[in-house]
């Protein structure tokens, strides 16, 4: 027989892996905010908004057209920043990078020595090359839903699991202890 | 009441709801059904000390087909007797009542008394009767020979017109007796014609242990103080009451109408309280003068005034005192009206008040009585202790019922300090209060109950040894100053409820040798813990099933044996408050101090009895795993006749301790059980869940599919 006096842990979702990503949907699902700090946020806000204001007056000096180019171009992924809620912004980074596979080979190709921007300005009228680049970004997207959906599948699986084992862990303490630890545990905290 | 007491006794249910799980409610269930089958089939060892039924002192053979009504007293029930070792001597047994105590602690100068007009105790022990198998304490006395003088008086056939024959043939042999008495400074408290026998020109004054000096004395053989106490609390009183008693004796030897003796007692003590006992009881009757003396000296109402010894002696010589007729005992110069009647004297008001309870507040409240005692009597100290008594009772004002009740019997005794300590009905002298308990306990009246538990809360004995000692320089003797001592002692035990405190316990502390008086032990004269311990070991088979073996009356008489002062506690389960002062708990430690105190004698019924209730301790154990654990140790404890082992198990801390720290952390345990439970079955979290974990792979993956193009794009040099 265990000893029943050893089994203790204060954390709940200690004992298992997911257990602080559980812990975090949670919070989130409960609508509690567990992001960084507002000022540390605001910050890296800043930070990242300077970054992009330089590299874009860097891009219209190399690129001239062809950062007109980039800019129709990743719009899908721009849109996805916006609509991305998630502070992390998985989902624009999937579109992002994305958008970015379909759209770097026509900027290469543009900045070859023997293409040059005129070849950027042919691909830029030919529809073909649109559906590629946002067919790319729609690609993205749909894979995120995906994955999103194996993840459910999986996690249900998972959930179930825990689930059972916490409620072999509950009727072992009831049998152990008595339905005073349930009264107990239901009233003093 | 003992039984009403009993009926009170109910087995203690655990204190919240911690009973465990069916499996552990079922192991106790089976080993305490396993425990009474052991126990079902134990048979007691017998009673060392009662080797045969029937028999007192290993000597006096009662012979219960042979009872003897004359000499039977109001109490008790006469038998004779067949010595072994002197088969001719004419011996008689009385068999005593079991729930009022005997004179055993005079029984020994008594026996040394030996003088042939008495009838001495020789021999007293606990016997089993074989008509009932119940026991008795029972007293061997030589029988006398004779009838009653009652009968004889009634028969007319004593020549009681010859004054040498009452002088020489009664009132001579008597009046040596209470010589001896009084050289003992005893009283032996039944001098009346019922207690004397008459026979072959030989008195006899019969005995005067079998029951509280007193007790079946008529009241007109008693001065005043003892005439107004009940039966049972007139105390041991001095030998001076027995010269009263002689003096009683002789009136009733003369011819006369005696009308006393068919008055109303409260009628009689009244006009005593008023006239003086030898006015009253010689109202109208003609006393011959060679009588008077000794009349008017023994019924002197004074107690130093009173005929002794010395006197007596002399007047059996013939001597002439010419002693002066008493006046009435008058104090006050002017009456102290109340309820219609004047009264001269501060003990006729006592008596009046006494007997009109309700009334005495008013005139005691307005500073009547106390005007009267410093203006009419002159007694300004008395009047100045009335009036303190008065302020310490609430005032002029007061109206609460309990300091009235205070108020007057104070008043009462400080108006009559010789007199009975006097609350509501009760009436009762400081060294009555023992037997005076015990009779209540046998009639289970709750209002005298409660009148009792009063006389001893107020410490109105101590209240009394106070006016004694202050306005009447009263050295008390060493007996009552022990006992006064002891009453302090007691109003502490008084107040505590707990088991082996309370009133019970102010009976078997104020009653040394009084057996116990437990329900449980119905049929048993049990004076000692050894004697406790045996009888409990042989009920254990008839009585474990539906009783505990503790009681308010056996937890008392252990703890006064044990003379225990403080509340019994499981001192080692003090984290553990219902474990630390659980019923069985408690009882299984003064089981146990009682078996260490009889030098461990083996009670295999006993352990058995405590190991079955301990069962019920084991519901406060929340661990099943430990609540196994300690039932098996008390299973394999119960049948070892000590009780010591089981004490050990149940009060080590450690187990205790480990079942509170475990039950915390498993309550805590369970609450966090429950929260991620309840987080798991929200279909919310699991969506947002599987969003967020989608998300990322869908991260991840996109970047695996931007390094694939990154690489391509390398190795086509750009033109992918």
């Amino acid at each position: 027989m265990s000893d029943p006096f050893q089994e203790n842990t204060n954390d709940p979702f200690a004992d298992h892996p997911l257990g602080a990503a559980i812990a975090r949907a949670a919070a989130i699902a409960a609508g509690i905010e567990i992001d960084k700090p507002e000022e540390v946020t605001r910050f890296a806000r800043m930070f990242w908004r300077v970054i992009a204001l330089i590299t874009s007056l860097l891009l219209i000096i190399l690129l001239q057209i062809g950062f007109l180019f980039v800019v129709l171009g990743l719009l899908p992924a721009f849109i996805a920043y916006f609509l991305d809620n998630d502070p992390k912004k998985y989902l624009f980074k999937a579109i992002f990078y994305c958008n970015l596979s379909a759209t770097l080979p026509y900027l290469s190709r543009a900045m070859m020595p023997d293409s040059g921007p005129a070849s950027l300005e042919l691909a830029m009228l030919a529809p073909r090359t649109w559906v590629i680049v946002y067919g790319s970004a729609f690609a993205g997207l749909l894979m995120v839903w995906l994955c999103r959906f194996l993840a459910y599948g999986t996690l249900t699986v998972t959930y179930t699991a825990r689930e059972q084992f916490l409620t072999g862990t509950q009727e072992k303490l009831l049998d152990e202890w008595g339905t005073l630890v349930r009264k107990r545990a239901e009233t003093e905290f | 009441m003992a039984q009403t007491e009993a009926a009170k006794e109910k087995p203690t249910k655990p204190d919240d709801d911690s009973s465990g799980p069916d499996v552990s409610g079922r192991l106790a269930k089976e080993a305490r059904a396993k425990i009474l089958a052991g126990l079902s089939q134990y048979q007691p060892a017998p009673d060392h000390a009662i080797t045969r039924q029937d028999i007192v002192d290993n000597r006096y053979v009662i012979q219960l087909k042979q009872p003897l009504p004359d000499f039977d007293t109001p109490l008790n029930k006469a038998y004779a007797v067949i010595d072994e070792q002197d088969p001719d001597a004419s011996l008689y047994a009385l068999v005593c009542v079991r729930h009022l105590p005997q004179r055993i602690t005079i029984m020994p100068q008594v026996r040394n008394i030996m003088n042939p007009h008495f009838v001495y105790p020789i021999a007293a022990s606990v016997a089993e009767l074989s008509t009932t198998g119940e026991q008795f304490f029972v007293i061997i006395f030589p029988r006398p020979k004779g009838k009653r003088l009652s009968t004889l008086l009634a028969e007319k056939s004593l020549p009681l017109h010859s004054s040498a024959f009452i002088r020489n043939n009664i009132f001579n042999p008597i009046a040596n007796v209470l010589h001896q008495f009084e050289e003992l400074g005893l009283c032996h408290g039944h001098i009346n014609p019922e207690n004397i026998y008459f026979g072959d020109g030989k008195l006899t004054l019969g005995e005067c242990v079998s029951e509280p000096c007193g007790y079946s004395q008529p009241a007109y053989f008693e001065p005043l103080e003892r005439m107004i106490s009940h039966p049972a609390g007139k105390g041991e009183g001095e030998p001076s009451v027995d010269y009263y008693a002689l003096g009683i004796l002789m009136l009733m030897l003369l011819p006369g109408r005696r009308k006393f003796v068919s008055t109303p007692v409260a009628e009689l003590a009244a006009v005593i309280a008023e006239k003086g006992s030898f006015n009253t009881l010689t109202a109208d009757e003609s006393i011959p003068d060679t009588y008077l003396d000794i009349i008017r000296g023994t019924l002197h109402d004074t107690k130093r005034d009173r005929w002794t010894d010395v006197q007596l002696k002399s007047w059996v010589a013939g001597k002439s005192f010419s002693v002066i007729t008493p006046t009435y005992p008058i104090e006050a110069s002017r009456p102290m009206h109340f309820m219609e009647k004047g009264y001269l004297n501060r003990k006729a008001l006592a008596l009046a008040m006494s007997r009109n309870w309700g009334k005495s507040t008013a005139v005691l409240r307005d500073g009547s009585v106390i005007r009267w005692v410093q203006l009419s009597i002159g007694q300004k100290e008395i009047a100045n202790g009335l009036e303190r008594i008065l302020k310490s009772c609430g005032g002029e004002k007061s109206t609460n019922a309990k300091l009235n009740d205070e108020l007057i019997s104070r008043s009462l005794t400080m108006l009559d300090p010789y007199g009975p300590i006097r609350l509501r009905k009760l009436a009762l002298h400081v060294d009555g209060l023992g037997s005076m308990l015990s009779e209540i306990f046998y009639h289970g009246e709750e209002e005298e109950m409660a009148t009792m538990n009063d006389v001893l809360d107020f410490d109105l004995a101590n209240g009394w040894a106070d006016v004694l000692k202050r306005y009447l320089d009263v050295l008390l003797n060493n007996n009552m100053s022990n006992m006064l001592w002891k009453l302090d002692r007691l109003r502490v035990a008084l107040r505590n409820h707990s088991l082996g405190f309370g009133i019970e316990r102010c009976l078997y502390e104020l009653t040394p040798y009084f057996p116990c008086q437990s329900p449980l032990l119905e049929g048993k004269h049990v004076t000692t813990l050894h004697q406790l311990l045996i009888a409990l070991d042989q009920l254990a088979p008839r009585l474990s099933k539906e009783h505990d073996p503790m009681d308010r009356h056996i937890a008392a008489f252990i703890a006064s044996r044990l003379n225990l002062g403080k509340n019994v506690r499981i001192q080692e389960l003090s984290t553990n408050r219902a474990l630390a002062s659980h019923r069985a708990l408690v009882t299984l430690k003064l089981l146990e101090q009682a078996q260490q105190r009889a030098s461990y004698i083996r009670l295999p019924g006993l352990s058995a009895w405590m190991a079955a209730g301990l069962l019920t301790v084991i519901e406060h154990i929340h661990s099943r795993t430990l609540r196994e654990q300690v039932t098996t140790h008390i299973e394999a404890c119960a049948d070892g006749g000590q009780l010591r082992p089981m004490l050990d198990i149940m009060r080590s801390a450690e187990y205790v301790a480990r079942d509170k720290l475990g039950f915390d952390m498993a309550t805590l345990k369970y609450r966090q059980n429950m929260v991620a439970l309840q987080t798991l079955a929200n279909q919310r979290v699991i969506k947002t869940h599987s969003t967020q974990v989608g998300n990322r792979i869908g991260y991840y993956l996109s970047l695996v599919i931007f390094g694939v193009t990154l690489y391509f794009l390398y190795l086509s040099g750009g033109r992918f």
